[in-house]
């Protein structure tokens, strides 16, 4: 807070700018240290939740005063500073007292500038730590919620509330610290001088200098509302740019590209009148408000001249260097306004997300027995209705089901039968709407999945791969393991396992080579299959897979199948593709939100009646 | 001594190479560079109004009360008097704010409208660079290249640039401004300015290093918040959530710690600039007391030069702060100029065989027929990698349909952009009816094929444009024709989504047949689809060969066998090489037997 010796020491600031690059061994600034141990500390979940303006004050009520300490200072020395211009302007005659003055005045500047750079960096700092406060907490909130119900936290929306918004809200804080704070100090400290010097002319001119906020107002929001509309053209560039860069040899072949030159410069062309059209505003905005001081200056001799005051030079351009300093940050104060609309959004949609069920809000109260030792044997499934939240239809109606945990166990049915649905709910992901789900232990005792210890055993029990395969941005290693801490050759084994050992052959980097953003650099097969790798490497006793081969070719998919069926586990698996089936214990088909077969699938395929055997046959023939 | 090293040797290079670059980039702004001269008049008019602007204000206060209060000015001899009212000063605040508005807005709004052209001349450049840059190229940095890069340069790029200038102008008036209480104490404003620009240069590289690092680290953090994100259940499941916690709290960290750190050097920079000006302040008040003393000075221009310098810490500092990001802007610049200068996809080419220009003119607009001849040809997808095609050697006879066939790795689809000059030549030549393709312009060469890909993609737009191209004056009717030859009926005017994904591909690889058949051009080239066609478009394309592509030389890459039966000739390749060549009749059964014994074996 006080480490003013790094201004002294510009050596000392290279090397810690050296240090700062080096990724592998990245050290936290002591300040930024105190804020997260400080976080540590408290129990998010209390601090926000109710007002987060208030929230905000609270926790840095210390940092906060220092800061508008900072900022009085600072106004108080160009007080000083301005009445020692003064009295050198007046003190003609004696020459030993304007050099006095001219000391004093040397004294002032040099203090303002050691305390203006101090109060910048603990602005700055109070910017960081707002971000800190709000980011830490999210990330906590994120882990303890369980699948999201409500449409307001979609993936977009939630990576922009940790990008954009808590940055947005940041912005705010950081712009009535460093603009409105100094204004309103400002108009308290020196606006009594002004009017002291001036009488009301000093008043008319302090009220004309706010009178560009309206246009500025206005014209700050024009820019605001354009920015949405830019957006959207630079994504139609980048798409079609992207569609050049990755069709490149189709267009030569078709010798289209002066044809996408065309276009992509009719496309920038819109893209600049659009910019040019926002930042014009923009511009004309900040120049309005850059000269607007000279209008108070202007109507402070209108009024001497209306009011028949007179005051001489000296006076009124003290006058003047005051007014100078408020009209400084008075261009900013529109901003603000237009920020503070943003950021309150902003702070409903964190305060949303903070007032959002956790996970331990659904479970009930835990048993009384000790479960470490238990083997879940069985899941019973017992009258299961399930409707997503918002919606009418049941997904799910009233099934009952016993599943055996050492069996191998398929699961078929049309698009929208209910299947995934169903798996979540048996891994612990969704709690039943109505209904229960009890887990059988091998020592007989049998309870609800949703009391908190059998929660937690039993989710260390499963291995469950969704649908939609999830990649990590980040190396193929950690993306099996989910983990920094490793072993490579566990990894290599999970990898072999899943058919993967012959595509990462290929690799320069192998477990180290980056799979990129939601996986890019891997074709939709190799993603699947690091997802079944993940579900391997966790050594799980039971594997609940939701269609983990629609992706691959029918090769890899045959020999992962005879893979599968080789583990010890047992497993549930979803399956578009039939024919590998056979191989499994026992088969369900769903239809429409229920169960309508269920049997051992030689037996079902030799059924001519069975859905399974005519689906299978229908797969055939197409 | 260690304050010297503070700066190293190679970031002082790299000024000198910002400097040439922002010069290439002012330069290619065409619209800026013809208003450049009025623009540079409006920015000192803008620069040196307000302080006119006080100086008249003090002139009045002088003379207040004597009526006819006025200031003459003698310029090169003319005598204009100024009437020092009221009237005066509100129309130089109207005339002080036009000049602020068309200072920014001349400078900016016609260097951001200029920047298309180098927008358009990196397109241009990606529109003859050699077709292997892309594969070496990860597509997401290029597209960041074309369009991250030039947005900076679009808004960013030409702001710090024209915020420079207007910074300097301002610097200008003031010094000549103090100047007026006293030429020394103007002139020592350059000596100030020489401390600003070292400061400068020891501290921007630091701030625009900085920043880089901030945007990776932030980067790397917003990856973490993302796995928490669309991960936070699996993690959970797996018992991680500790892990990916930590993970993100140090990425997160990192990216504060940059954020802080960046700050430091800020409120640093601004601590010793701001003494310098501090310093430059108290000399300059110096002057003021011994003017006043030695009555040199009115207290009017001593009032005005005071004010002067209560605001000469935000204009240095403004200035200081824009000139921090033009290191930036260069280098934004730099990698936009390096896509622009990539060179010409036939330079390489030209080393294997020197072709001269003119003659390149004889062939440009002819229609090209004859066999098709690989001649002891030879190439490669990188420099330095070993020849995928090797003294290949092979006829294919004009007006015959050729099937090619073989392995994956025998060179089938290189054959096809060796036809296109998309590789590396590496030996040898290839012929056209006794022409050899190297001797001909690129885009002409290109325009003799018509062809079907492998991967049916349609472009965003309508039906219509993906099937005209960039063919002019074509009726709706032909289009339709075409359309029904194929078995299409389509609205001209849909919508396709990027890559078609609206069309199933059967339709896709359909609308690729009639644009073929519109095309109607002597050779065409197919790539099968690996996956099994539907078989309506198979239908068609058997129909089409019979009938429409009938006279015309078809070369099919094939990748099953029983699409070829009514192929004239078919060649087998491997390794790069031709291994045998022959009607069908003769090929296939061969080849049957060849895949069955190895499946029994």
């Amino acid at each position: 807070m006080f480490d003013l010796a790094i201004f002294g020491n510009p050596v000392r600031l290279k090397r810690e700018f050296l240090e700062i690059t080096e990724v592998s061994d990245q050290k936290m600034g002591p300040e930024l240290q105190a804020e997260f141990d400080h976080i540590k500390e408290e129990n998010p979940e209390i601090l926000m939740g109710g007002n987060f303006w208030w929230d905000f004050v609270r926790t840095y009520k210390v940092h906060l005063s220092f800061l508008t300490f900072g900022r009085a200072v600072l106004a108080i020395l160009l007080l000083v500073a301005v009445l020692a211009s003064e009295a050198i302007l007046n003190d003609k005659n004696s020459l030993t007292a304007a050099f006095g003055f001219l000391g004093f005045y040397a004294v002032v500047q040099i203090v303002m500038k050691v305390v203006n750079a101090w109060t910048a960096l603990f602005q700055s700092q109070i910017f960081v730590n707002v971000r800190t406060f709000i980011t830490l907490r999210v990330n906590v909130k994120l882990l303890n919620m369980g699948q999201l119900s409500s449409n307001d936290f979609s993936t977009g929306n939630l990576k922009t509330l940790i990008s954009s918004d808590v940055y947005r809200v940041g912005e705010f804080i950081h712009g009535v610290a460093r603009n409105g704070l100094p204004c309103l100090l400002g108009l308290v400290i020196l606006g009594p001088v002004i009017v002291y010097n001036m009488g009301w002319p000093g008043v008319i001119a302090m009220a004309v200098a706010f009178g560009a906020m309206p246009l500025s107002f206005l014209l700050g929001k024009y820019v605001h509302t354009k920015e949405n509309l830019i957006k959207k053209e630079e994504d139609d560039l980048s798409t079609i740019i992207g569609e050049w860069v990755a069709n490149v040899r189709l267009l030569r072949f078709l010798g289209w590209e002066s044809l996408m030159r065309t276009r992509v410069a009719a496309h920038v062309r819109r893209l600049v009148i659009e910019a040019t059209k926002q930042h014009g505003i923009n511009l004309i905005n900040f120049g309005v408000s850059v000269t607007w001081w000279l209008f108070p200056i202007v109507a402070l001799i209108w009024a001497n001249e209306v009011m028949g005051t007179q005051d001489d030079l000296v006076t009124l351009f003290a006058s003047i260097w005051m007014l100078n300093h408020i009209t400084l940050y008075i261009r900013w104060l529109p901003d603000i306004f237009i920020s503070y609309a943003s950021a309150s959004a902003c702070v409903n949609r964190i305060n949303r997300l903070f007032l959002h069920r956790d996970i331990s809000d659904d479970l009930i109260p835990a048993t009384q027995i000790d479960l470490s030792l238990a083997v879940p044997i069985r899941l019973h499934v017992k009258n299961v209705s399930y409707c997503y939240e918002g919606t009418q239809r049941d997904v799910l109606k009233n099934i009952s089901l016993v599943i055996d945990l050492s069996q191998r166990l398929s699961l078929i049915g049309s698009v929208g039968a209910g299947k995934s649905t169903l798996l979540k709910l048996l891994c612990a992901e969704m709690k039943p709407s109505k209904g229960q789900i009890e887990v059988e232990f091998d020592t007989g005792y049998q309870t609800d999945l949703w009391r908190e210890d059998v929660y937690k055993h039993f989710r260390g029990f499963i291995g469950y791969m969704p649908q939609e395969a999830y990649l990590s941005n980040t190396t193929l290693g950690i993306n099996v393991a989910l983990d920094t801490g490793h072993t490579d050759s566990d990894v290599m084994r999970a990898i072999q396992m899943a058919e993967l050992e012959a595509d990462i052959g290929h690799w320069e980097r192998g477990l180290l080579e980056e799979v990129g953003e939601t996986g890019v650099n891997l074709s939709g097969g190799q993603k699947q299959r690091v997802n079944l790798a993940r579900a391997l490497y966790s050594g799980r006793d039971y594997l609940v897979l939701d269609d983990p081969l629609s992706a691959v070719d029918s090769d890899t998919e045959a020999s992962l199948m005879l893979t599968l069926c080789e583990v010890p586990q047992g497993f549930l698996l979803c399956s578009h593709r039939l024919t590998e089936l056979k191989q499994t214990d026992r088969l369900l088909v769903m239809e429409d939100g229920q169960i309508i077969e269920d049997g051992k699938p030689l037996e079902l395929m030799q059924n001519p009646y069975s859905e399974f055997s005519k689906q299978l046959q229908a797969g055939e023939v197409a | 001594m260690e304050y010297k090293n503070f700066v190293t040797a190679e970031e002082v290079s790299a000024e000198q190479q910002n400097v040439k670059t922002l010069t290439r980039f002012v330069s290619s702004l065409t619209l800026l560079r013809r208003v450049m001269l009025p623009t540079l008049v409006v920015i000192l008019f803008a620069a040196a109004t307000p302080p006119y602007f006080l100086w008249l204000v003090g002139e009045m206060v002088d003379c207040y009360g004597a009526s006819g209060c006025q200031v003459v000015h003698d310029v090169f001899g003319w005598e204009i008097v100024v009437p020092a009212t009221l009237s005066t000063l509100v129309m130089i605040t109207v005339f002080a704010m036009f000049c602020r508005v068309a200072a920014w807005t001349s400078f900016e709004l016609a260097g951001q409208w200029s920047t298309q052209s180098i927008q358009s001349d990196m397109m241009g450049s990606m529109s003859h660079v050699r077709t292997t840059f892309f594969d070496e190229n990860p597509s997401g940095r290029l597209i960041n290249r074309l369009l991250g890069d030039y947005s900076m340069l679009r808004l960013e790029g030409v702001m710090s640039v024209g915020d420079t200038v207007n910074g300097l102008a301002e610097v200008l008036c003031v010094g000549l401004l103090i100047m007026l209480a006293h030429p020394v104490a103007g002139m020592l404003i350059v000596p100030v300015v020489l401390m600003y620009v070292l400061l400068q240069s020891q501290l921007a590289p630091m701030m625009s290093h900085a920043r880089e690092i901030r945007a990776v680290k932030i980067g790397e953090a917003l990856h973490r918040e993302t796995d928490l994100i669309e991960g936070r259940t699996i993690f959970s499941l797996y018992g991680k959530q500790q892990n990916l916690l930590n993970r993100i709290q140090k990425a997160f960290g990192a990216s504060m710690n940059i954020q802080l750190f960046y700050c430091r050097l800020m409120s640093w920079g601004m601590l010793w600039m701001g003494l310098i000006s501090a310093f430059y302040a108290i000399v300059v008040y110096g002057f003021i007391v011994y003017g006043l003393h030695n009555e040199l000075l009115s207290i009017t221009l001593a009032a005005v030069v005071i004010t002067a310098v209560f605001n000469l810490n935000n204009i240095f500092f403004g200035l200081a702060w824009d000139m921090s990001f033009l290191g930036e802007t260069a280098s934004h610049a730099r990698r936009a100029f390096f896509m622009i200068d990539l060179p010409h996809e036939t330079t390489q080419e030209s080393a294997v065989r020197d072709v001269s220009a003119c003659e390149l003119d004889r062939f440009a607009s002819r229609e090209l027929s004859g066999d098709i001849v690989f001649r002891g040809y030879g190439m490669s997808y990188r420099d330095d990698t070993p020849l995928i095609l090797n003294d290949l050697c092979v006829t294919i006879p004009a007006g015959l349909k050729v099937g090619i066939i073989g392995r994956t790795g025998a060179g089938k689809s290189s054959l096809m952009q060796a036809l296109f000059r998309m590789v590396y030549h590496q030996q040898g030549d290839i012929t056209i009816g006794d022409q050899s393709i190297f001797d001909m312009d690129v885009t002409s060469l290109r325009s003799q094929f018509g062809v079907v890909p492998q991967d049916p993609y349609l472009f965003m737009g309508t039906i219509r444009f993906n099937l005209q191209g960039d063919l002019h004056d074509v009726s709706d009717e032909t289009l339709n024709g075409v359309l029904r030859t194929v078995g299409l009926k389509m609205d001209l005017d849909a919508q396709v989504l990027e890559g078609g994904k609206d069309y199933s591909v059967g339709e896709r690889q359909l609308l690729c047949l009639a644009r073929l058949v519109l095309l109607n051009k002597k050779f065409v080239l197919m790539d099968e689809p690996t996956s099994s066609l539907d078989r309506r478009s198979d239908e068609h394309i058997q129909r089409l060969l019979r009938n429409e592509l009938n006279d015309k030389t078809v070369i099919t890459i094939a990748h099953r066998l029983e699409s070829l039966d009514h192929y004239d000739l078919i060649i087998e390749m491997a390794n790069g090489r031709l291994l045998r060549q022959g009607p069908p009749s003769k090929i296939i059964p061969l080849i049957r037997n060849k895949y069955l014994d190895e499946q029994v074996g």
